[in-house]
């Protein structure tokens, strides 16, 4: 069976359901926005999407997860960052305001000039 | 205009003056490299207000004052590009730079009188409009980028406090405007951690969170404008390095090298994907930044006194407006023009109907000062195509002028050099300067000032000096407009509704113009017939009597000199042979005799002159120091008659006259305080020469038949006049008199009538004649003869007189006064007690 790729906000989502399933989904609310931070309504959204993913279950309002811990893999989060950072700033200035991308060979310059400042 | 016009350019001014402003700071970032980078961004406030404030303070060390040109407004804005640009015949913008402004300038199109529309007018609706159009889209792209990034974030994960964590994010940063929360990468170091919660705790302390999106939505509203781009990313530079040092400052010193490393690996990390976000740790300038840790060190004192007080003093510079430096403009107010136009002797004025006259610059400065009150600065975009009607030229160097126009009397316009300002002005002003050019010199020759007394003319005086006429011109138009016309009103005949007035002729080869001056219930008023009557003040009224008192005064003292000096001439002319000055004398009676009629203080004035200037040699010197002598009488204090006529001028003071009043009766009696005030009254009624006087009655009896009181009296009166302590005896009489008074209905007595003794042989007779009761005329039997034997000796009443003189002088607060008789005995002395009453 193909495993399971997970976002991280997903994972740990997952990973409280296999902690304390069966749950309430009104409890799970709850847990939610004790451990993750969340509101009552992004608590939903993920879960409508991890139970659309066949990944969890809510059958009157309780949720259980369809899948084992280890049939799950975590996403490398550098393959997730698709796209730059879009935002409160348009993409367009940014090129304007000189962020220029640092390269590699940029990066092994800069940290000579750390280590040889801190000698 | 339209509103969004008007915005846009107020938009745009203020873009120029913010992009002269960024340019100050990024100079002055440079003079600050090594300072803590906190100064330079605090310098960016300025920029951002100007960017938000078109409205400044002034101070005259203002960076803007560098820029060649006058940019400021009434209200205080600073206007590159006018506000009416779209009104203008020819537009022109001044940016503060020639070439660029003739570029500019030269391509703005000039309106065409045909076209309804202003080409100009509408170029800056188009501009307008894409100003607009960029502000939205620019507004809309943040909002929906906004949105989206708020939810990426919902899901992100609670690490501890306000601290989230997401695997949808490349770098840490500070979202949120009420409730700012902290995000971070999934996966960052707990070694990166530390650091980077702090800085972005930094952000959230130092309210930057905050000030970055204001600063952006300023950077909307000048988008257009590629140097606020500029500063903005060299701002948002500052704020993060400053951000750096503060950290780094909290931090302990060793942290540079940790520091300077999560810098890099956070920038590692997001491997170039990631771009700049306004609020985020790692985002832009990163090698910037790390060099900039790196070389930190703690601020010396004398770095950071150095630049709080470069960023203070640059901060006013370019905070603040130039005060408005020329003084052109001050000048084109009429008030300004004041001391101008009192300086000088003569003004022109320039009309168009009396060609070019003169004013006196005192006066016209004196009457545009009180008028002035009620012109009205009015507001124009352009000058007005009126030819002038009269012009005052305030000072021909500058062509500082103040121009009137016939077409429109209640304008008047200022000018100074190139510059100019229009006023609103009363009517009545046009017409008294008309008034005023109209009786300007050499237009008018002659003033004739006659007094009119009891419907008769006194002398006249002419006055044909271009002085006094230059000041009468402006004079005569003073006051306030009292009645329009005198045709309709009260006056018949072109005179006025008094007996008593001053009639002025003002005449020239062209014109004539008579006015009168007179004051009614207390109000006094200039007349001009079928003109206007203007009230005045007092002191406008005193101001042209003494103008004319004092040439009147003049001219009798040229009167009078020529007059003494025909008669010394002829007293002079024989007889030849004597030697003796008496002789001269003796033999022209009559001419010495004119002195006392006559010439009397003028003449004593004029010959005490004629030694002060030496000119009193020998015969002529003797004559008039016998002269003076006679006519000084008591005031002579010099006693030498052995003196040389010069050495005894050199040796007078002439002794000044103590002024007294005439005496007063304050005793009981009823009927002799009926007496005093009569006789005290009769007497300084005929009195024009100076001097008190006192009066002594015995009265022998007084008579009432029905409502008349008769009451017969001798009265010994005498005037003096008191020099120093020396009194002067300058008359007197003992005269026997009648006098009746009648009780009106308030039972006061009222002078009916008075009869005197007649001189000569007719003195009993007329004496007799009165001897009789008021009303029913019989004869009072015995009263006439006692009359008679107290004339024969009347050392009471001469006692009386002294007593009353004592105590009148001792009521004055004199104590000492002697008076002697021609021989020279004391006749009355307060010192001695033998006088004492």
């Amino acid at each position: 069976m193909e495993k399971f790729k997970l976002y991280d906000a997903e994972y740990k989502f997952t990973s409280l359901i296999w902690d304390y399933e069966p749950i309430n989904s009104t409890e799970l609310v709850r847990l939610c926005a004790d451990k993750l931070g969340w509101k009552k309504s992004t608590t939903y959204t993920v879960l409508k999407k991890l139970c659309d993913r066949g990944i969890l279950q809510n059958q009157d309002a309780v949720v259980t997860a369809l899948v084992k811990r280890k049939d799950v893999q975590k996403y490398e989060s550098n393959a997730v960052i698709e796209k730059s950072f879009d935002g409160s700033l348009p993409k367009f200035l940014t090129s304007f305001l000189g962020s220029r991308k640092i390269t590699a060979q940029e990066a092994d310059e800069l940290k000579q000039i750390i280590e040889e400042a801190v000698k | 205009m339209s509103n969004l016009q008007g915005v846009f350019t107020t938009i745009l001014n203020m873009s120029i003056t913010a992009s002269y402003v960024a340019v100050g700071v990024i100079l002055v970032r440079l003079l600050l490299r090594k300072a803590p980078k906190f100064f330079s961004y605090s310098l960016w406030a300025v920029v951002l207000f100007r960017l938000l404030c078109p409205l400044s303070f002034t101070t005259a060390y203002s960076f803007l004052g560098l820029l060649n040109v006058n940019l400021q407004n009434n209200a205080g804005l600073l206007e590159y590009v006018p506000n009416n640009i779209g009104f203008i015949q020819t537009p022109t913008v001044q940016s503060g730079i020639g070439s660029l402004d003739s570029a500019v300038n030269s391509s703005l199109p000039q309106a065409t009188p045909i076209a309804s529309a202003n080409p100009m007018q509408i170029w800056m609706d188009v501009l307008s409009l894409i100003w607009i159009a960029g502000i939205v889209v620019l507004l809309l792209y943040s909002v929906i980028s906004y949105i989206k990034i708020k939810r990426k974030l919902l899901t992100a994960t609670l690490v501890k406090d306000n601290v989230y964590e997401s695997d949808r994010i490349g770098t840490a940063f500070v979202c949120g405007f009420i409730h700012p929360k902290i995000y971070v990468p999934v996966g960052v170091r707990e070694a990166d951690l530390s650091y980077i919660l702090e800085h972005e705790r930094t952000h959230i302390r130092r309210k930057d969170y905050l000030i970055k999106p204001f600063v952006f939505f300023a950077l909307i509203l000048h988008w257009f404008n590629p140097l606020m781009w500029l500063s903005f990313a060299l701002m948002s530079r500052d704020m993060e390095m400053s951000c750096d040092e503060s950290v780094l400052q909290k931090m302990s010193y060793d942290a540079k090298c940790g520091y300077s490393n999560s810098l890099l690996t956070l920038s590692v990390k997001s491997n170039g994907l990631f771009a700049a976000n306004p609020l985020a740790f790692g985002e832009s300038h990163v090698k910037a930044r790390i060099k900039n840790v790196l070389n930190y060190k703690k601020p010396v004192f004398w770095v950071v006194t150095a630049s709080v007080i470069i960023v203070i003093s640059v901060g006013i510079a370019l905070l603040s407006n130039p005060t408005i430096s020329e003084p052109d403009l001050s000048f084109l107010n009429p008030k300004s023009m004041l001391s101008t136009i009192g300086e000088q002797e003569q003004i022109e004025i320039k009309s168009t109907d009396y060609g070019n006259t003169f004013v006196s610059g005192i006066e016209l400065a004196k009457w545009l000062d009180i008028a002035e009150n009620d012109w009205k600065r009015k507001n124009v975009s352009s000058p007005y195509e009126l030819s002038p009607s009269i012009t005052i030229h305030v000072d021909d160097e500058t062509g500082n002028e103040i121009r009137f126009f016939e077409s429109e009397p209640t304008l008047a316009m200022t000018l100074y050099q190139k510059e100019y300002r229009y006023y609103k002005i009363p009517e009545e002003d046009y017409s008294a300067l008309a008034a005023m050019a109209e009786m300007g010199y050499p237009l008018v020759q002659s003033i004739t000032f006659t007094e009119h007394e009891n419907g008769s003319d006194n002398a006249s005086i002419t006055i044909t000096d271009d002085k006094t006429i230059m000041r009468m011109a402006v004079l005569m138009q003073n006051g306030e407009k009292h009645r329009p016309s005198l045709f309709l009103d009260s006056t018949q005949n072109d005179i006025p509704p008094v007996s008593d007035y001053i009639r002025i002729e003002i005449s020239g080869d062209k014109t004539y113009n008579s006015y009168f001056l007179y004051s009614e219930n207390e109000n006094y008023y200039i007349d001009k017939p079928y003109d206007h009557i203007n009230k005045i003040a007092f002191n406008t009224m005193k101001e042209i009597i003494t103008i004319f008192t004092d040439v009147g005064n003049k001219q009798m003292k040229e009167q009078i000199g020529f007059e003494v000096e025909s008669k010394l001439d002829i007293i002079m002319s024989s007889p030849k042979t004597s030697s003796n000055p008496q002789d001269y004398i003796n033999a022209h009676k009559n001419e010495y005799e004119y002195f006392f009629k006559y010439g009397g203080e003028e003449a004593l004035q004029y010959m005490l002159t004629q030694f002060e200037v030496g000119n009193a040699e020998g015969l002529r010197g003797q004559i008039m120091m016998r002269l003076c002598k006679e006519l000084l009488g008591k005031r002579n204090n010099v006693t030498d008659e052995s003196l040389s006529p010069q050495e005894w001028y050199d040796a007078l003071s002439i002794r000044q006259e103590i002024r007294l009043p005439h005496f007063e009766y304050d005793g009981q009696d009823t009927i002799e305080k009926l007496v005093y005030d009569t006789e005290i009254e009769m007497d300084s009624a005929s009195n024009k020469r100076g001097g008190f006087i006192i009066v002594a009655p015995k009265v022998f009896g007084n008579y009432e038949e029905e409502d008349l009181l008769k009451v017969f009296v001798t009265t010994y009166s005498a005037r003096y006049k008191l020099y120093g302590n020396t009194l002067s005896q300058e008359g007197g009489s003992i005269i026997p008199a009648a006098i009746t008074y009648r009780k009106d209905d308030n039972g006061r007595y009222v002078l009916e009538k008075y009869e005197q003794a007649r001189d000569g042989s007719e003195f009993g007779p007329s004496i007799r004649e009165y001897c009789m009761l008021p009303v029913s005329g019989k004869e009072i039997k015995g009263l006439a003869d006692k009359i008679f034997k107290h004339y024969t000796d009347y050392d009471d009443i001469r006692t009386l007189l002294y007593d009353n003189l004592y105590n009148h002088l001792k009521k004055n607060g004199i104590t000492d006064a002697t008076l002697t008789n021609s021989k020279g005995e004391i006749e009355f002395s307060m010192s001695d007690p033998k006088y004492k009453p």
